[in-house]
């Protein structure tokens, strides 16, 4: 049994290269074959049973094929299907086994106090070892939580109201920015609603499928989708901070894993997209606050341009802070999840960050803002730029009052 | 529900969406672009054909002298002279003002093609114009070694035989950019290349010496990646020649650069872009649609406007969808008219498909048979309208140019 089912026509593809055209890595990496090669035409190869293209790992998932496709073919996912081993044989290296497997390590990082932990991340040695490992050394590596979000979460004063919402807070959140996970439980408890972090929910999968462990997302996908559909089937909706995150949940379950996710798809919304419709519902007003000078650079991650809702965090800046934000429209930042981490690709998604950050540099903003966790570690190793998502400027620089508390 | 009503939601990011987008937005319009893919602006020439090409034969020297020939219910016969005209004026100036100007309305302007053919087109960034080598006695073909589809040998030998060349000696080249690898590149790899400061003096300085000064030069598409003139005027004014970029096939690299510019002004004006989202239905009311609805990870997304502008292009762009014996547009299930016998076993020949869409009115609503509208604040514009047959009569670009132009002046 293949991890990844596909049932994808590869002739749906014409030929025309508007993906080719879109790739930043094919941009950055010549050894890259690009993705129409790496996906519809290497496809016709492996359904043949015959090799495709050879170096389609250095494909990062970043879907900028998709979203350049003019005839919905899913490019990403034919490279995706491929790099999972199942047609060529492609076998997984040590660095794609801790990337991974995120909450794995944080969970054996939780053991030792944070001091010993974040000394230990931040250390040449360990930097060392893990470049070892096939992580580079100079990569932007975030440093785990003190305490991780659950936990921030449970020992919080509990909110009850009739009103519920779902967050699905991802592993990022989890381990290495519960502070933005708090900002966000925040605005949802000052619009009337008690948040439902369920038990039991585990990794998305998609860093798994990524680094070719497709079976064990497969696995993850099964235990979300079971914990998830029972909310949405009563009707409170589900959230997540994460575009891949929500991605991953909602599109990619279905195209990747059908067996594992029989019936509907989950409906998980952009964290920004609910607030403002809880604006639109008037549960919510929130107002321009004191912002003190600040000016904000905004950056689409690839994962929510992909996802087809438009820019709903940018454009709840735009209401709040008008003209004090900008949209760098620079193009991916060149981490793509777990990507430019890795040793040998490091390079490439510097070369394909560049242009974002010589774009965030000349804006002088004093803060970069970015739905996904990576794209703001890549930003700021990238420039030197703090970064934050924006649920935490709604919460930080906006009046916020709600109708029901 | 997103409670935000638009003036104007635009669906489709080709050459005609993308226009509307920027023609209503610059007005002060608030505008949602809506797309499922990156249009084919992105790999096209990116150069505007009016009508190249007589109904009744032969290369029109001016294309509005073809008006006449026009069949009833050609797309710019709705729009009129008039609008044509104004949306000329309105493409130069948004080009100017982008710094990315084309060459003036002059007639018809001619481009060399990699196939050795002379392509009659109208608006022409001054890159690809052919006249400019008018003065040249010698013209270079310059490929680069390892170059995919640019052959200078079959360029020289188509042109050396034609009669409007008879002047002039062509002459093959060859530059070796070694920087790109042995082979397997095209031409986009090529201008992203000449976008940095060592590629383009490596090409300058592999030139120098090997060309007379004040020859004229036919080159691949690769005078940079990006939406402006700088690497053009560089390069020629440093080797001193006339240059004259080719039209070559997907990926064209020259309508790349009309995109990028054309999608930094809607950053500019601040146009909402919805990008990898597909219609997928419509929400209609006494005559008038009152949203349209994706499909996103939250669910069904419903978006208000009080006009819609359809550019969703047509077989190709998934505007138009096709099944046995049975055409319809994509987003209001619209019937299009088909006559019988739609594609010639001849390829040469002409394709009634390439001009089946909907039937509008010259406000391009979509009409019933009557000519009433059916929705009075929807508006097609580009390739989704019938009646143009662009491959055959050269006017690719022309008709998104006009009726995105109209559409816009209508709301």
């Amino acid at each position: 049994m293949p991890p990844i089912k596909k049932e994808i026509n590869p002739d749906l593809c014409t030929g025309c290269s508007a993906c080719t055209v879109s790739c930043p890595v094919a941009q950055a990496a010549p050894e890259f074959p690009g993705p129409k090669i790496a996906g519809p035409v290497s496809e016709r190869f492996r359904l043949s049973g015959v090799a495709g293209a050879e170096r389609i790992s250095y494909c990062s998932n970043c879907k900028n094929c998709d979203i350049a496709c003019p005839r919905g073919v899913p490019v990403s996912l034919m490279t995706m299907a491929a790099l999972n081993g199942q047609d060529n044989g492609i076998r997984p290296s040590l660095n794609n086994l801790i990337l991974a497997n995120g909450p794995a390590m944080a969970r054996v990082a939780g053991i030792f106090p944070h001091f010993l932990v974040k000394f230990a991340m931040e250390s040449r040695l360990s930097r060392l070892i893990l470049d070892g490992l096939g992580i580079d050394k100079r990569s932007p590596l975030p440093v785990f939580a003190g305490e991780y979000f659950p936990d921030v979460f449970k020992k919080r004063k509990k909110f009850k109201s009739d009103k519920k919402v779902v967050l699905f807070s991802g592993c990022f959140i989890n381990f290495y920015d519960p502070e933005t996970g708090t900002d966000f439980v925040d605005i949802l408890e000052k619009a009337g609603y008690e948040v439902i972090l369920p038990e039991g929910l585990v990794c998305c999968g998609l860093p798994m499928a990524a680094n070719g462990f497709a079976g064990k997302a497969a696995k993850n996908a099964a235990v979300n989708y079971g914990i998830l559909k029972k909310y949405c089937g009563e009707g409170i909706p589900v959230t997540a901070l994460c575009p891949s995150c929500a991605l991953m949940l909602t599109r990619e379950y279905g195209e990747m894993f059908p067996e594992a996710v029989s019936g509907e798809p989950l409906a998980v919304a952009d964290a920004c997209s609910f607030i403002a419709s809880l604006m639109e519902k008037g549960e919510l007003e929130a107002r321009e606050g004191n912002i003190g000078g600040m000016s904000f650079i905004y950056h689409a991650p690839c994962h929510l341009r992909a996802a087809g809702d438009g820019l709903p965090g940018y454009e709840l800046l735009k209401r709040l802070a008008g003209d004090a934000v900008k949209n760098a429209s620079a193009g991916c930042c060149g981490i793509a999840g777990s990507y430019g981490f890795k040793k040998g690709k490091y390079e490439i998604g510097i070369k394909v960050g560049r242009a974002l950050f010589d774009e965030v540099k000349k804006s002088g903003a004093s803060l970069a803002v970015s739905e996904c966790g990576t794209c703001r570690v890549q930003i700021t190793g990238g420039t030197g730029v703090r970064a934050a998502h924006p649920v935490s400027v709604v919460k930080k620089f906006t009046v916020l009052s709600g109708f029901t508390r | 529900m997103n409670g935000k009503i638009y003036d104007n939601i635009v669906i489709g990011a080709g050459m005609a969406g993308l226009l509307n987008a920027v023609f209503s937005a610059s007005s002060g319009k608030s505008v949602k672009l809506i797309t499922a893919g990156a249009g084919s602006l992105t790999i096209g020439s990116g150069l505007i054909d009016l009508l190249g090409y007589s109904t009744v034969g032969g290369i029109l020297k001016d294309p509005f002298d073809g008006f006449s020939t026009l069949e009833a219910g050609h797309p710019y016969l709705k729009c009129g002279r008039a609008a044509i005209d104004k949306a000329v004026r309105a493409f130069l100036d948004i080009c100017d003002k982008r710094g990315f100007p084309y060459l003036p309305a002059n007639g018809c302007r001619f481009v060399p093609t990699a196939m050795g053919r002379l392509k009659p087109s109208f608006l022409v960034p001054p890159s690809m114009d052919m006249e400019s080598l008018r003065g040249a006695e010698t013209v270079y073909v310059a490929g680069v070694d390892g170059m995919k589809d640019f052959s200078p040998e079959i360029i020289c030998g188509a042109f050396s035989s034609m009669e409007y060349f008879k002047c002039k000696r062509f002459e093959p080249l060859s530059v070796s950019l070694p920087e790109l690898g042995a082979a397997g590149f095209g031409s986009m790899e090529a201008a992203r290349f000449m976008d940095s400061e060592e590629g383009c003096s490596a090409f300058i300085d592999r030139l120098k010496g090997k060309i007379n000064t004040g020859c004229g030069m036919i080159i691949p598409p690769i005078l940079g990646s990006k939406p402006g003139l700088w690497v053009y005027e560089r390069v020629k004014s440093e080797l001193n020649a006339e240059i004259c970029e080719s039209a070559v096939i997907p990926p064209a690299v020259t309508g790349y650069r009309l995109r990028s510019m054309l999608m930094g002004f809607l950053g500019d004006l601040g146009v909402e872009l919805a990008e990898n989202a597909r219609v997928i239905s419509a929400e209609v009311k006494n005559g008038r649609c009152i949203s349209v609805s994706t499909a996103g990870p939250g669910g069904v997304k419903s978006h208000r406007a009080d006009n819609f502008t359809v550019a969703s292009g047509g077989f190709y762009g998934g505007g138009l969808t096709s099944a046995a014996g049975r055409v319809w547009e994509s987003v209001f299930g619209l019937p299009v008219k088909t006559p019988d016998g739609w594609a010639s076993a001849d390829f040469s020949e002409r394709q009634n498909y390439s001009g089946f869409g909907v039937s509008v009115n010259d406000r391009l609503n979509a009409c019933d048979i009557l000519g009433k509208p059916v929705y009075e604040n929807v508006y097609f514009a580009g390739r989704i309208i019938a009646g143009a047959d662009s491959p055959y009569e050269h006017s690719g670009n022309g008709v998104a140019l006009a009726t995105s132009y109209l559409a816009a002046s209508l709301l």
